[in-house]
C-alpha cells in the first residue's frame, strides 16, 4: 500500500473521538472511584481493628496529609506521561510530595525515638495486606484510564501509577495501624510500597501497546 | 507550507470527524515525518523509510484523542515520531541480532546431506508450499507467522491468541515435518 493510498484509507475510515481530558481533570476522576474504594477499605477494616490512637496527633495529620499529596501527584504524573509532548518537568511533581512524606516519617522517627519508641521486632503483614488490598481498585481503574493514552514510557507510567493507588492504601492502613510509630510506617508500609513499585516497573512493559489507543483496525 | 497552528485546528477538525481536514493534516505532515525518519534511518533503505513513515501515521491515527487543541501541535507530533523511530530502533536490532551475514553466494554446506538440496526451480517451492499446507493448522500458522511474515514470538503469539511456548513448540514440530517430507520429496526424486 503506497502511503497516499494509507492516508486515504484513514481519512474515509475516520470516526470523531472523544478528546483526552487533562490529567488534573482525569485524575480527580480517579479520585471519586478511589474514594468509594476507601471507603468500603475502611467499614471493613473497622469491623477488624480499633482505630489508630495516634490519629488526632499533628504529625500523624501531615503524614498522612503529605501521603495523599503524593497520591494526586503521582496520579497527575502518570496520566501526563500517557499524552504526547507533553512536558516531562511534570515527571518530577510527585518527588516534591516524596520529599515532603519522608520528611514528615523522618520527623516523627525522630520524635518517637526521643519518647523511647522504636520498631518493635514483630512483623507486621497485617499492614502489607491491607495496602496490598487497598492498591488493588484504584491501581486497576487508573490502568484502565492510563490506557486510553499513549504508554510512551510504559515501566515509569505503571510505577508512578502503582505510587498513586498504593499512596492512597498507605492513609487507609495507617487509619488502622497496630505499628506503633513512625519507624514501622517507613519499613512495613514503605517496603510494601516499593516492592509494588517494582512489580508494576517489571510488568509495565507488557502494558505498551499503541493499539491498545482505540481499536485495530483504525476506528 | 501549512503553519503550525493550522495543523493544531485540521487536527481539531479531524477529533471531531471532519474526513477532508484529517486527509489535508495527513498530508501536510507527512513530507515532515519522512524527512525525519530518513535523517535519522536513511541508512535502512527508501522501503524501510517508507514503512516507518506509515508507522507513524498510524500511530498519529491511535492517538488523535490525546491531542490537546489548546497545545502546539508540533511537539505532539515530533513525541509520536520519536517514540515509534526508537521502537522501530529496538524492531531492527532485534531482527538483526538473529541474522547472520552470509559471505559470498551462501555456498554453505551443512551436516545434513538432506539440508544441502539447494531450490532448484519452481517444483521446489511448489513442494514447499503443498507441505506447508498438509501440516496440521496450529503449525501450519506457526510457520506462516514466524518464518514467512518473520514475526518476532511475541507478535507472533499476540497474531494468533496463542502462548510463545506453545509457538515454539508447534514451530519446531513443522520445521521438522517440513523436513521429512521435503526429505522424502528428495529421495523420490533422486
Amino acid at each position: 500500500m503506497t502511503t497516499d493510498d494509507l492516508i486515504r484509507r484513514l481519512a474515509h475510515d475516520l470516526r470523531p473521538v472523544d478528546r483526552l481530558r487533562g490529567p488534573w481533570v482525569r485524575t480527580g476522576a480517579w479520585l471519586v472511584a478511589a474514594a468509594i474504594n476507601f471507603l468500603v477499605l475502611v467499614l471493613v477494616l473497622a469491623r477488624m481493628q480499633e482505630p489508630n490512637v495516634a490519629m488526632a496527633e499533628t504529625r500523624f495529620l501531615v503524614e498522612q496529609a503529605a501521603a495523599v499529596a503524593l497520591a494526586v501527584t503521582a496520579a497527575v504524573a502518570a496520566l501526563a506521561s500517557t499524552v504526547p509532548g507533553t512536558s516531562r518537568r511534570i515527571l518530577w511533581l510527585p518527588a516534591v510530595s516524596l520529599a515532603v512524606w519522608v520528611a514528615a516519617v523522618a520527623a516523627g522517627i525522630a520524635g518517637d525515638a526521643a519518647a523511647g519508641i522504636g520498631l518493635s521486632g514483630q512483623p507486621h503483614w497485617t499492614c502489607s495486606a491491607a495496602i496490598l488490598l487497598g492498591t488493588l481498585g484504584p491501581a486497576a481503574v487508573l490502568i484502565a484510564m492510563l490506557r486510553r493514552g499513549v504508554l510512551l514510557t510504559p515501566r515509569l507510567t505503571a510505577s508512578l501509577g502503582i505510587v498513586a493507588a498504593a499512596g492512597l492504601a498507605n492513609v487507609t492502613a495507617c487509619l488502622f495501624d497496630p505499628v506503633q510509630g513512625s519507624a514501622g510506617v517507613l519499613v512495613w508500609h514503605g517496603a510494601t510500597i516499593l516492592a509494588l513499585v517494582a512489580a508494576a516497573a517489571v510488568a509495565g512493559r507488557h502494558l505498551r501497546s499503541w493499539h491498545a489507543v482505540g481499536a485495530w483496525p483504525p476506528a | 507550507m501549512t503553519e503550525p497552528d493550522d495543523l493544531g485546528a485540521l487536527m481539531r477538525a479531524a477529533q471531531a470527524g471532519d474526513r477532508d481536514a484529517y486527509e489535508a493534516l495527513l498530508h501536510a505532515v507527512t513530507p515532515v515525518v519522512r524527512r525525519t525518519v530518513s535523517r535519522q534511518r536513511g541508512f535502512a533503505g527508501p522501503d524501510a523509510v517508507e514503512d516507518l513513515v506509515q508507522d507513524i501515521l498510524l500511530s498519529v491515527h491511535a492517538a488523535r484523542a490525546t491531542y490537546d487543541p489548546s497545545r502546539p501541535f508540533t511537539p505532539w507530533l515530533h513525541a509520536i515520531v520519536r517514540h515509534r523511530l526508537a521502537d522501530g530502533a529496538r524492531r531492527y536490532a532485534r531482527r538483526e541480532s538473529h541474522e547472520v551475514p552470509l559471505e559470498g553466494d551462501g555456498d554453505v554446506t551443512l551436516v545434513d546431506r538432506a539440508a544441502n538440496v539447494l531450490p532448484e526451480g519452481p517444483e521446489d517451492v511448489e513442494a514447499l508450499r503443498a507441505a506447508v499446507q498438509r501440516l496440521p493448522p496450529g503449525q501450519r500458522q506457526a510457520i506462516e507467522l514466524l518464518k514467512f511474515r518473520e514475526l518476532s514470538l511475541k507478535e507472533a503469539a499476540r497474531a494468533s491468541g496463542t502462548t510463545v511456548g506453545a509457538l515454539k513448540v508447534a514451530s519446531h514440530r513443522g520445521m521438522a515435518a517440513l523436513r521429512r517430507a521435503l526429505t522424502k520429496t528428495t529421495t523420490h526424486d533422486d
